[in-house]
């Protein structure tokens, strides 16, 4: 710590009444919120994985627009891709494929990850460049592998919808601009939570809801060491960590792709070579196939290849049973119906 | 207020007619008050504070993620949710501050640095974060994993020397793992590296058959954890040491610090623009004052000046007046001595005749009775003898007796006349000239008129040169009238001798109009009106303005004093409260009008009016 900066406690005793007030800033799991911390029969705050939270209010009216611009194909050069072509809500929030289809049927490097949840995710995309889901709109939209079109055609195409037209005026006070549109589609995500998996309603005290198998597929989750990376309330997604810890996971490839060398080509870092974002594990049932490249069809394979690259350990098939029995247990209530 | 206001503006009024200077540099004054005054409000306080509180918050902030990263190491945090939370909420306060100061920053150099210094190390600081997750998660794995492994493996091994050996290693290894992952130091590596090698080395010696009966894990599998334990150790270390030590603090508070400056440094300009503000406003004030009591002077200098004039105005109305009293004065004074002497003279003339006339009178008298009576005896004497002598009757016809006896008589009548006619002219005179009766008399003004052309009469008649004048005379029946008849008589002398004067030789017939009425006047009194009008030359209008005017006269130098009029008007206007009016049109002639009241009114010796300056 600096020497000059006072003793932690000094802040506390100095603090007048309207900084502690002061909430707006604070994302909502900050230990810098003082001093609530969530309370459950289960003793949650102990366990590594903390249950979904309900959806905050959000404005309706935005979520709406939002919705419609999810689903609009007129986002794309082409009229035809929309960002539900990649993150359909029957495909759980993903598209069941390993690499994703873009426009004019051209192949995208990644395994679109699920847009459920996605807003408990510290970083957005497999190699975390995105600090915000708002940011993560000009991802693939910008791409000329996936939407490939610009803002000023998005835009124009937009305005010429009165319906468009009129919502964003009464929305945003700057109407159809790049920032509405990505704050409108990242409310509308905001929104796709999947609250109420049974592992949730266990954690908060409902311990008859899961079977003897599933609790101990929990244990050996968390005894592996899994729950050292898949943790927080995403069972995930809150840090990075190279695929292939113990040993080198691309030893046996042919041939290395760009998008493999994850954060690397992001920071330059030799260390952050094969470096990614650790992804949420909620609803990973629903998900398949695993991993950036889609390379990983089963969960039980998942588990596998994890234990062996990121543990460095030789776990009995059992002991995956019952982890992926437990990774069952993550699936929760769909968002919305549409 | 207002009047203060408009008295302001008049003030104004009068410094924009003088001082052109003035009236620019109050606008300038002005406008930099204004200027001033917005400058002032520059800075919000309200704003400032904020900023303060925020810095303070983030700085608090800092506090707790770099907390949060040792208790990641401590394992007191049972996941990463709130270390990211912090983190965000951290770079929110930053992201915030930034949004604040920007409008400050084109002119606080340093301050820009500072903030740019914080982002940079804030970024850094996150790297190191992002490092210290990811290698703690495995760290953790590995040394939660190798005791167990450890034990699972020793469970394994034979009973044998080796066997035995192998296991006192990796207990040993073990235990030195362990106290490595709480404190990492050199000496510590080293034998953890040096054990590992023992350990892989004892595990050679063992038996195929031996080796084949244990199951996971394998000597390499405790072997790469522990390399990884002994690998990562440091890494956690020296990333926990870099966000421990990360300057991120001092550059929040060196950002505090050069925000604070920047503030003393704003502040003081805002005191500076204050001073200089109520410098400004005393100075107008000054200047306001000072044109004010200026204007107050000049007003007063104005007001004393107008005074002056108005006092001067009035003396110099009054010495008009007395001058003209004067020159009245004068006049009257000069046509009264020459009343006086010519009175005297008059009446000494008059005495004087008088007698020689009395006596040629009575002696023609007597005269005509003696001829009379020879001529009766000469009428005896050519009856009794009517045969006379041829001497007698040659000497009758030499004689022209017939026409001596006619014309004897005749020249008794006309001597009679003559006498007769001197002494109603002495009589004249002395009626005339009646100085001794200075007080009033009721008299008939047709007789004053008769005596005064009576006097004038050798005037009228006709010369060589110029034919005789004709009076008209249009008398009414007029009261007596009660007044100062010499005075009147010397009126009527001085306008019938101007009329006569008014005809020059060339006029073919000249007419003098007598007219009297009786007129009734504005307040009641009865009134007399002699109109004396002539078809002379006439008067200009100039020359008609000026004509009471003493000393004023048309006339050359010589013929007349320019008195004559001015005394009139004296006599009838001040001297019986009547009125004298001129009309005149030049080539056709002139009328003077004269009105006397009947009887005498209050007007009787009032001192000379002067009338009221224009």
């Amino acid at each position: 710590m600096s020497h000059s900066t006072p003793h932690f406690s000094h802040y506390l005793r100095q603090w007048p009444e309207q900084l502690l007030a002061d909430r707006s800033l604070e994302y909502p799991y900050s230990s810098a919120a003082l001093p609530s911390v969530q309370a459950s029969a289960v003793k949650p705050h102990q366990e590594p994985i903390t249950p979904v939270p309900i959806a905050k209010t959000l404005d309706e009216r935005k979520v709406a627009l939002g919705r419609q611009l999810f689903h609009d194909p007129r986002l794309s050069r082409n009229n035809q891709v929309s960002c539900a072509s990649c993150h359909e809500h029957s495909l759980g929030g993903a598209d069941g494929r390993a690499h994703s289809i873009g426009i004019e049927g051209r192949l995208v490097a990644f395994n679109a990850p699920t847009v459920w949840n996605s807003s408990l995710n510290f970083r957005q995309f497999w190699d975390g460049r995105s600090i915000s889901l708002a940011e993560q709109v000009d991802g693939p939209l910008l791409d000329p592998l996936e939407m490939d079109t610009t803002w000023p055609e998005v835009i124009a195409k937009l305005r010429q919808d009165s319906d468009y037209a009129n919502a964003f005026r009464q929305l945003y006070a700057e109407g159809v601009q790049p920032d509405a549109v990505r704050d409108a589609i990242a409310t509308y995500e905001q929104n796709l939570v999947t609250p109420n998996a049974r592992f949730d309603q266990y954690l908060k005290g409902d311990t008859a809801i899961l079977s003897a198998e599933e609790k101990a597929g929990y244990e050996r989750f968390k005894s592996y060491g899994c729950v050292a990376c898949h943790q927080g309330v995403n069972v995930g997604g809150n840090m990075f960590q190279r695929l292939g810890v113990i040993e080198d996971f691309f030893l046996t490839r042919e041939s290395i792709e760009p998008s493999d060398l994850g954060r690397m080509n992001i920071t330059g870092r030799a260390r952050d070579r094969y470096v990614f974002k650790v992804p949420g594990l909620r609803n990973v049932a629903l998900t398949a196939p695993s991993l950036h490249d889609g390379s990983v069809e089963t969960l039980e394979d998942t588990v596998s290849i994890m234990t062996r690259y990121q543990l460095g350990r030789d776990i009995p098939s059992e002991d995956i049973d019952l982890i992926v029995k437990f990774l069952n247990t993550l699936t929760g209530d769909p968002p919305e119906a549409a | 207020m207002t009047k203060l206001f408009v008295f302001f503006a008049k003030c104004l009024r009068d410094v924009f007619r003088l001082r052109f200077v003035a009236i620019v540099t109050s606008i300038l004054i002005l406008t930099l008050l204004l200027g001033l005054f917005r400058q002032t409000e520059a800075l919000s306080s309200a704003d400032h504070y904020q900023l303060i509180s925020r810095l303070r918050t983030l700085e608090r902030t800092n506090i707790v993620v770099v907390a949060d990263a040792l208790k990641i190491r401590l394992t007191l945090l049972p996941n990463y949710d709130t270390v990211v939370a912090d983190s965000q909420a951290f770079h929110a306060q930053l992201g915030d501050i930034e949004q604040r100061l920007s409008p400050l920053l084109p002119t606080a150099h340093g301050l820009e640095q500072a903030l740019t210094e914080l982002k940079v190390q804030a970024a850094d600081r996150d790297i190191l974060l992002e490092d210290l997750k990811s290698e703690n998660a495995v760290l953790q794995n590995s040394v939660s994993y190798l005791p167990e492994a450890v034990d699972t493996f020793i469970g394994q091994l034979p009973d044998s020397e080796a066997g035995y050996q192998l296991k006192a290693s990796l207990n040993r290894l073990v235990g030195v793992l362990l106290r490595y992952a709480l404190d990492a130091d050199e000496e510590t590596a080293l034998e953890i590296e040096r054990l590992t090698v023992q350990v892989e080395t004892l595990a050679k010696d063992l038996t195929e058959a031996e080796a084949a009966a244990i199951a996971q894990p394998t000597v390499e599998n405790i072997a790469r954890h522990a390399r990884f334990v002994l690998y990562l150790k440091p890494q956690v270390a020296e990333a926990i040491s870099r966000i421990t030590h990360a300057p991120v603090g001092s550059a929040i508070e060196q950002l505090a610090l050069s925000y604070e400056a920047y503030h003393q440094q704003i502040a003081q300009i805002q005191r500076r623009y204050q001073r200089a503000l109520y410098a400004a406003t005393l100075l107008l004030v000054v200047c306001s004052g000072y044109f004010v009591w200026n204007y107050r002077n000049s007003a007063y200098l104005e007001k004393i000046n107008v005074e002056l004039n108005r006092l001067v105005d009035k003396r110099t109305q009054d010495l008009n007046c007395t001058l003209k009293t004067l020159k009245l004065s004068q006049s009257q004074l000069v046509q009264a001595e020459k009343m006086s002497a010519l009175g005297q003279l008059s009446a000494g003339v008059a005495h004087e005749i008088n007698n020689p006339i009395n006596f040629i009178y009575g002696n023609v008298t007597a005269s005509e009775q003696y001829s009379q009576d020879c001529l009766e005896l000469l009428e005896l004497y050519s009856e009794h003898y009517p045969e006379p002598t041829e001497e007698i009757q040659n000497f009758l016809e030499d004689i022209e007796f017939d026409f001596l006896k006619e014309d004897w008589l005749n020249l008794f009548t006309s001597m009679k006349t003559g006498a007769s006619r001197v002494k109603r002219i002495v009589e004249s005179l002395r009626n005339f000239s009646r100085l001794d009766e200075s007080e009033y008399k009721t008299v008939d003004l047709h007789e004053g008129i008769e005596s005064t052309l009576l006097l004038l009469n050798h005037r009228l008649k006709a010369t060589d040169t110029s034919p005789a004048i004709t009076v008209l005379k249009n008398y009414q029946s007029l009261p007596d009238v009660s007044c100062h008849p010499g005075a009147i008589n010397q009126v009527f002398m001085n306008i019938l001798s101007n009329a006569i004067d008014a005809f020059d030789t060339e006029h073919a017939e000249p007419v003098i109009t007598i007219s009297t009425d009786v007129v009734s006047a504005d307040d009641g009194l009865t009134q007399v009106s002699v109109t004396i009008a002539d078809n002379g030359s006439g008067m200009t209008d100039a020359v008609q303005a000026k004509i009471f005017d003493p000393f004023f006269t048309s006339k050359p130098i010589g013929k007349g004093t320019g008195l004559g009029l001015s005394v009139s008007y004296q006599t009838v206007v001040e001297g019986h409260g009547g009125r004298i009016e001129v009309t005149s049109t030049l080539g056709e002639g002139s009328a003077f009008c004269i009105q006397l009241p009947v009887s005498a009114s209050s007007m009787i010796n009032r001192p000379p009016q002067c009338e009221a300056a224009a």
